[in-house]
């Protein structure tokens, strides 16, 4: 093949390469003179690692650069003053050296992000990347993230998938665009579906019912079951009709559901039902009618049976299941007086069992607080105003197992008061906690003031067994915890 | 003060010693900080450290280097609260330990050779048999080069590392560990990259002149001599660099890079010399358990006294004494666009075909959504592979800034950004 005349680098450069890829023994090496330059005389394997060399070097000093397009937008002005010296100073020794020991560094981290957000700060720059990375994983950082990474985060987030979430505000958000179509929900998977109804029970419970209702006839149990559940998303007045209907149908599980439901709606027919079977069995005793008992029921008949006196749980007396139901169902105003009065007077398991029941199910404030004096109960507390329940724990620790504190005090949002929080380490510091472990209880909500108490536990607590050492290193995490969380929110002052 | 630990494990447990409890007999000078803790042993181990240096001595058994204690001995003076209380005379054992030390210091800035006297016909016949060594392993390589490029790229690459690396081995044994570590990097690199071919090619090429240059070294200048020493990896003796007369300068800390390859650490610090209008490296290794010492702080000036090594560009400089920061920069020396820079790298391999990277000042530089830098004209690089781009969109939202980084293979490593006049060090 004649050598065309005219040569560029880049030609000579790849006949070359070429050659030098199957070996100069097998094709010959390109000539470098029409290059202009003057190569050595010598073996072909010299000549092509000349002409390495001088494209080594050739490659290497002619390079250009690329073009780029237009620009891209830099980042806005950020709106909030960065967070002062010694919180940065907090926030670097909570990403790059987390004090060992305390386990979860990532409620540290909220902490820390929520009292920068709170306090109108915004993160330094250059611990954006690292903290947008942890929020790819812990998304409880999210919600504190998305208004402590002020512009800058943003504008940083919109340029990786991975950070998406810090721009939108809220997680999965219900649908916002209107209906859902009967049909196309009609042939959605049965999980789909049931899911979809609670969406739409959250949005519009009328519409939600209408759509129950539309398939209801053809559906199998489990999923009339299932949806029929569904239904205790925005409980009202308005499904009396269908769990009425549905104390008719032909599976137990979808008139379990039913009768279930129907004890949060005392002003429906089953409800009456169950007022006139309770009436009779309430009785005033004592001198001064004081005392207040409920006698058993007598077996129920096919009324009561449909109401949902059936077949009690395994280990339950009959006659006291049936109370419990009666009573579960039966409205509050069967017992005449204010709960406080009832609820000194009664000393009926079951009933008392039937009246929480109830409480929890209709929400009643009022009738939980009463029957919270006879036991410590998580969902009973639940039912409370927020500012009511701290009151109520207070009276409350001393008779709460150790096993219950822990639900116990999660029901009661935190931070909590300094008198609360002294309460609780008091009454912790006279209980045994097994296996020295602290991890079930909230005491993140602990108040700062909590501190001193805290420490002095600390020093009492002996070495002697496994079991108090373990105590002795939770106590002391928690501890180093509260000054960390008090650090945190004094840099912020 | 966690950039002095050796591992992780040793912050948290000095973190366990850092209260007062087990010390005893602690103090403090100016210079020096001392304290006994009681360990595991039966006699409490002797703490001191140099706070000039920093310098550690223990006497317990650890081969961590610093140890538990003399962290934690750091951490509570650091700390305060009155542990460790200032003295005017030190303990015994720490004075001693901090006496010998400065006696060894003294001797060696006074250029005093060790008690044996140098044979000078001893030194010359070691310096031939070392030199017969590169030249045979010099050879060798062209041969092996040869072979190589008879037999074809491609069936090169079908080769094992362990071909690659017994070629390494025999450039190893021939005093040219510079050379073996370019061969070890081609194995590895000629199965990564999708352009093997140009690479591989052009990697012999660069070898293949090395060789030629060490064999005719004679008709090169010391300064070209010293470039390629470096290259083919014959360090000097620190002594002898010292020896050879120093700069007094104030020095610019442009930027530094740690890399850590296998069990060595290296650490490159940039500098420029105000009066000298030169652009300086120095280098610091660390092996095995040792610690880097700590980095210079970009942006600072240092009042101090440099032995520069023989090279062209750009060349490795040792500090003869402790530099002294005497402030700090609040801007970069004037650099260029990318054009200039890379013109500036082309000058830099016309005078010294064996640098690696070239430093590069660009100004106004801003960093793209494919992650590239592109200067005001529009031109474009892209950063090399273990930049931290998240971080430099971080910290310049976009914005242009003024930018310190190494040119190599064609794109650039950023070292140190100036961001609204703070200058700061990339991560």
């Amino acid at each position: 093949m004649p050598e065309s005349t005219e040569i560029t680098p880049d030609g000579w450069w790849s006949r070359l390469r070429a050659a030098a890829l199957v070996g100069t023994g097998r094709r010959p090496v390109p000539d470098i003179t029409p290059l202009g330059v003057a190569g050595r005389a010598g073996s072909a394997e010299q000549r092509a690692l000349d002409g390495a060399a001088l494209g080594a070097a050739l490659h290497r000093a002619g390079r250009l650069p690329a073009r780029v397009q237009a620009p891209a937008a830099a980042a806005a002005p950020d709106r909030l003053p960065v967070a002062p010296p010694r919180a940065v100073q907090v926030l670097d020794l909570l990403l790059d050296q987390p004090p060992a020991g305390l386990g979860n560094t990532e409620a540290l981290l909220r902490t820390w992000l929520e009292a920068c957000a709170g306090s109108g700060h915004r993160v330094p720059h250059v611990r954006l990347p690292v903290l947008l990375g942890r929020g790819e994983h812990a998304t409880a950082l999210r919600q504190p993230l998305r208004a402590a990474i002020d512009e800058r985060g943003r504008w940083l987030a919109a340029r990786n998938p991975a950070w998406v979430w810090a721009l939108t505000g809220g997680e999965d958000v219900v649908g916002e665009d209107g209906d859902v179509d009967p049909d196309a929900w009609a042939l959605l998977p049965d999980a789909e579906r049931a899911a979809a109804l609670q969406r739409l029970r959250y949005r519009d419970a009328d519409r939600g019912r209408e759509l129950l209702l539309g398939t209801w006839a053809t559906d199998p149990a489990k999923v009339r079951a299932a949806h029929l559940q569904a239904l205790a998303i925005g409980l009202g007045t308005a499904d009396t009709d269908v769990l009425e209907s549905a104390l008719d149908d032909r599976a137990g599980s979808v008139r379990a559901v039913a009768a279930d439901l129907l004890d949060a709606l005392p002003g429906s027919p089953r409800g009456s039902r169950m007022a006139e079977r309770l009436r009779p069995l309430l009785h005033t005793t004592g001198l001064l009618g004081r005392g207040l008992e409920v006698a058993l029921p007598d077996d129920p008949d096919p009324a009561a049976v449909r109401d949902g006196l059936g077949k009690p749980p395994a280990g339950r007396a009959r006659r006291g299941w049936w109370l419990e139901r009666i009573v579960a169902g039966a409205p509050f105003e069967v017992w005449g007086e204010d709960p406080g009065r009832v609820v000194r007077r009664l000393s009926q398991d079951d009933a008392l069992a039937g009246l929480r029941r109830a409480a929890v199910r209709r929400h009643d404030a009022a009738w939980a607080e009463a029957l919270l004096s006879t036991r410590p109960d998580p969902d009973l507390l639940h039912l409370l105003p927020a500012g009511r329940r701290e009151q109520v724990v207070l009276g409350l620790l001393g008779a709460t197992d150790r096993a219950l504190l822990g639900p116990l005090l999660a029901a009661v949002p935190g931070p909590w008061s300094p008198d609360l929080s002294e309460a609780v380490v008091a009454d912790l510091a006279r209980r045994k906690h097994p296996y020295g472990h602290l991890d079930d209880l909230p005491l993140s909500r602990l108040h700062l003031a909590a501190r001193p108490r805290l420490e002095r536990w600390q020093a009492r607590i002996p070495e002697s067994s496994p079991t108090d050492k373990a105590l002795r290193r939770s106590v002391r995490n928690l501890v180093q915890l509260h000054s960390l969380r008090e650090t945190i929110s004094e840099a912020f002052r | 003060m966690a950039k002095l630990a050796p591992d992780a494990s040793s912050l948290s447990a000095a973190r366990k010693l850092a209260v007062p409890p087990p010390w005893s007999e602690t103090g403090a000078t100016d210079t020096l900080l001392w304290g006994k803790c009681q360990g595991s042993g039966r006699t409490p181990y002797q703490v001191s450290i140099d706070l000039t240096g920093p310098a550690f001595r223990c006497s317990c058994p650890s081969r961590k280097f610093p140890c538990k204690h003399a962290l934690a001995l750091m951490l509570l003076w650091v700390q305060g609260g009155g542990t460790i209380a200032d003295s005017s005379g030190a303990a015994d054992f720490a004075a001693e330990w901090a006496a010998q030390r400065q006696a060894r210091t003294t001797a060696r800035q006074a250029g005093a050779a060790p008690t044996k006297p140098v044979d000078p016909e001893a030194r010359a016949r070691r310096l031939a048999e070392r030199a017969g060594l590169m030249d045979a392993g010099a050879r060798e390589l062209q041969t092996w080069l040869a072979d190589l490029v008879r037999g074809g790229t491609a069936a090169a690459r079908q080769q094992s590392y362990g071909w690659w690396d017994a070629a390494a081995a025999r450039l190893v044994d021939a005093q040219l560990p510079g050379l073996a570590q370019q061969v070890r990097d081609l194995g590895s690199e000629v199965v990564a990259r999708p352009d093997w071919p140009d690479h591989l090619l052009r990697s012999v090429g660069r070898l293949w002149a090395a060789t030629h240059a060490w064999l005719g070294r004679d008709r090169l200048d010391e300064a070209e001599l010293g470039d390629l020493r470096a290259f083919v990896g014959w360090p000097y003796a620190t002594d002898e660099i010292r020896a050879g007369g120093t700069v007094t300068d104030r020095w610019h800390v442009l930027g530094a890079r740690r890399t850590e390859d296998g069990r060595l650490q290296q650490q490159r610090t940039w500098l420029w010399g105000e009066q000298s209008a030169q652009l300086v490296q120095v280098l610091d290794f660390a092996a095995g358990g040792q610690v880097l010492p700590v980095a210079q702080v970009g942006g600072s000036v240092l009042q101090a006294s440099m032995a520069l090594y023989p090279g062209t560009r750009h060349r490795r400089g040792l500090f003869v004494d402790e530099p002294a920061a005497v402030g700090r920069t609040g801007v970069l020396p004037a650099g260029g666009d990318l054009q200039a820079a890379l013109a500036l790298a082309a000058d830099t391999w016309a005078a010294n075909p064996w640098a690696g990277q070239v430093p590069v000042q660009l100004t106004q530089v801003r960093l793209a959504d494919d992650l590239a830098a592109v200067d005001r004209s529009g031109d474009a690089l892209a950063l090399t592979r273990d930049s931290e781009p998240w971080w430099l969109l971080a910290v310049t939202g976009g914005h242009p800034v003024d930018l310190f980084a190494e040119l190599v293979q064609g794109r650039l490593r950023p070292l140190s950004v100036l961001v609204d006049g703070e200058y700061l060090a990339c991560a």
